[in-house]
């Protein structure tokens, strides 16, 4: 049994929409003579969400924009409270919900590092301790005695950065802030965080970036329109990124993937007609397409003027990055007449990982580089990895799973 | 395993109880003075005449209310005009400061109280910090004009930091709960300066209360603003002081900040959600 760092019991919070709120005067005083009150519209942010944060763990919370994480974490850090429930402490908590935020710009680098501080409720003594250890961190010199509001946003968070580090306490609770700033300055985050699990030290994480997420955390919370999906190891991960979904969007039965009506959308556009599209010739497993086998999308169009027409297509991974395009523009100097056509593209085995990828369709102009036609989303690809024989299944971090060969021979042995 | 078991802290839902809130804000205390020096700061960084700036407004006050009432309107007083009209304009605009300050300092200060915990009482409080040092710029202006005037400092100086006092428990108790309402009533931000500058038209800070016809002197008894003046007057310039009606006055001033209080606490449930 490990010792229980913060334990959140059966937290609820609910808030007044902003239209059916009385934020003014005029509708508190009309209010008082209304017969029949107006229906007051209650959004639910977080709803009976239970769960233990032990010592010495980094546990993550994933969800989709609007899940709760965000709110948890506010009553977490006692910025906003509960309606119901109860949270217990065993510990010094401090919450990093954003950096720089006691930052005024008026005030110099070394005023704010001492403003900052004061707000985190750190003794002067402490902060006089790691002042050059700060500035040190921050790496900006000289500009230490500039007005804040002068510093690139590169410097002011590094200097908000550097502050923060020399936090103390046994439970850090972190909101997205690696997400902020340069790769360089991720980097930087992400190592500090490193060092304080290292340091055994507590935390719990809110992101959408997974792949740190793995990296870091333990053990996932994985959060939905404001309750608890799923706790557990980073397999929680896996199945959130196999169902985290747009909304409005269903699978067709056993389809495991999901396609805007593109004939309807792509009619007649410069002398081009859609007539079916789609996905042929891929691997379905028992939830979802086989990642080991190549997948086929093909376009059939009528073409009743001989432009030379491209279409392109982007795949983004669940997290909005773009994996890879493909485009027909090699294949435009077949187009010479009008007709019937047929374009596939062919993505061949091991290329996707076991997660949802979202293809953007695009149709140009190759003559003058035009977007002609942009549908988001026009497809949604749910990708599994089938499950071997003795073989644990597991959240591989990483947008792509390229098949790479690895051997490892014997050359010879030891002298 | 039983290493460190000890209940560091609970959050619950429910109301906050006051006396734990006090207690975080003493604990805090220090951040009082950090905001004011904050305050003090940002507000003259970067100006000429820095700190000076806050002599210009209570002396263009003073001289305009000594041409006016000298000049073009003259009041009969048994004392120096200027010397009166200076000892109203202190203690006015200490209380404007603190209605007007701490009245907004939640909605301007969103962005702190959105991300880092801390009693966000320390604010208003911190406001009453920087008019204190504003007011104590103002002392030195007032002693210019006593001496111009052939004032002595009599003992009762020694009461002035008891009027200073009420002044800002008066100023706070209004700050207070308007502070508080504004996080809710929006409208509240454009009413404040209206207030303000009615106020002064309600208060005798350029004339004196003797004018007011007796049928409404009885509403001094509900003016706390009036009688601190007042106390003011009594003190640096020997007029006459009314007792019975600066403690009924008080006493409605102290009833506005005891009901102030627990309802900005109370409301402090809401400010994340509501700024």
């Amino acid at each position: 049994m490990q010792d229980i760092a913060i334990e959140v019991k059966n937290i609820s919070k609910q808030f007044v929409l902003r239209e059916s709120r009385t934020d003014s005067l005029k509708e508190s005083m009309l209010n008082l003579f209304r017969l029949k009150k107006r229906e007051v519209k209650i959004f639910t942010a977080l709803e009976d969400v239970s769960f233990n944060l032990y010592k010495g763990e980094a546990l993550g919370i994933i969800g989709e924009n609007g899940a709760g994480k965000s709110t948890l974490l506010r009553i977490l850090s006692g910025i906003s409270y509960p309606d119901k429930g109860e949270v217990n402490f065993y510990g010094l908590a401090v919450s990093i919900l954003d950096i720089g935020a006691g930052f005024h710009p008026e005030l110099t680098g070394r005023e704010n590092v001492y403003l900052s501080a004061a707000i985190y409720n750190f003794s002067r003594q402490k902060i006089n301790e790691r002042y050059n250890e700060i500035i040190e961190f921050s790496g900006i010199g000289d500009f230490i005695n500039e007005p804040v509001k002068n510093y690139s946003s590169g410097m002011f968070l590094r200097l908000a950065f550097a502050i923060i580090t020399c936090l103390d306490a046994d439970i850090f609770l972190i909101d997205e802030v690696i997400n902020v700033g340069d790769a360089n300055f991720q980097a930087k985050c992400k190592s500090k965080m490193q060092d304080l699990i290292a340091a055994g030290k507590t935390l719990l994480i809110a992101s959408h970036n997974l792949n740190e997420m793995v990296s870091l955390c333990t053990r996932i919370i994985s959060m939905k329109t404001g309750r608890i999906v799923e706790i557990g190891g980073t397999d929680v991960i896996l199945k959130y990124v196999t169902r985290a979904l747009p909304q409005h969007f269903s699978f067709k039965q056993n389809e495991f993937y999901h396609q805007k009506d593109l004939p309807v959308l792509c009619q007649a556009v410069n002398g081009l007609t859609m007539v079916n599209c789609g996905l042929s010739n891929y691997s379905k497993t028992l939830d979802g397409i086989d990642i080991a086998k190549p997948i086929t999308i093909f376009f059939e169009y009528k073409l009743q003027v001989p432009d030379e027409l491209a279409i392109r297509l982007k795949i983004f991974d669940i997290t909005g990055v773009l994996v890879f395009i493909c485009s027909s523009i090699s294949c435009l100097e077949n187009v010479t007449t009008t007709g019937n056509y047929r374009l596939e593209f062919e993505i061949p085995a091991d290329i996707f990982n076991a997660r949802m990828y979202s293809v953007d369709f695009s149709l140009i102009d190759n003559d003058n580089e035009r977007l002609l036609l942009k549908v988001d989303k026009f497809l949604i690809l749910k990708m599994v990895e089938e499950e071997k024989p003795g073989e644990r299944k597991d959240y591989l971090p990483g947008i792509i799973k390229p098949g790479i060969k690895a051997t490892l021979v014997k050359v010879s042995e030891l002298q | 395993m039983e290493r460190n078991k000890t209940l560091y802290k609970t959050i619950r839902g429910g109301n906050i109880k006051v006396n734990e809130y006090l207690i975080r804000v003493w604990q805090a205390r220090n951040l009082i003075v950090v905001f004011a020096m904050r305050d003090l700061k940002v507000q003259y960084a970067q100006t000429y005449f820095g700190l000076l700036w806050s002599m210009i407004q209570p002396l263009t006050g003073l001289i305009i209310f000594t041409f006016f009432f000298q000049r073009v309107i003259p009041l009969k007083l048994n004392v120096p005009y200027s010397a009166f009209a200076f000892t109203g304009i202190m203690g006015w605009f200490y209380f404007t400061a603190l209605v007007g300050q701490a009245g907004t300092v939640l909605m301007n200060n969103q962005q702190l109280l959105k991300k880092i915990r801390f009693p966000s009482l320390i604010l208003p409080l911190s406001k009453a910090l920087v008019g204190l040092v504003e007011f104590s710029i103002s002392l030195v202006i007032l002693n210019v004009v006593l001496l111009a005037n052939h004032f002595s400092l009599s003992p009762k100086i020694i009461f002035l930091p008891v009027a200073v006092l009420a002044n800002i428990i008066v100023g706070l108790s209004v700050g207070i709960w308007l502070s508080a309402l504004t996080i809710r009533f929006r409208d509240l931000h454009h009413i404040i300066p209206y207030l303000i500058g009615f106020g002064i038209w309600l208060t005798p800070v350029f004339y004196p209360s003797g004018m007011v016809p007796e049928n409404y002197k009885w509403l001094y008894y509900f003016h706390p603003v009036a009688n601190i003046i007042a106390f003011y007057r009594w003190i640096f310039i020997g007029l006459p002081m009314n007792w019975p009606q600066f403690v009924c006055s008080f006493a409605v001033a102290l009833v506005l900040f005891m009901t102030g209080l627990p309802f900005f606490i109370r409301n402090e449930k809401f400010i994340a959600d509501y700024l």
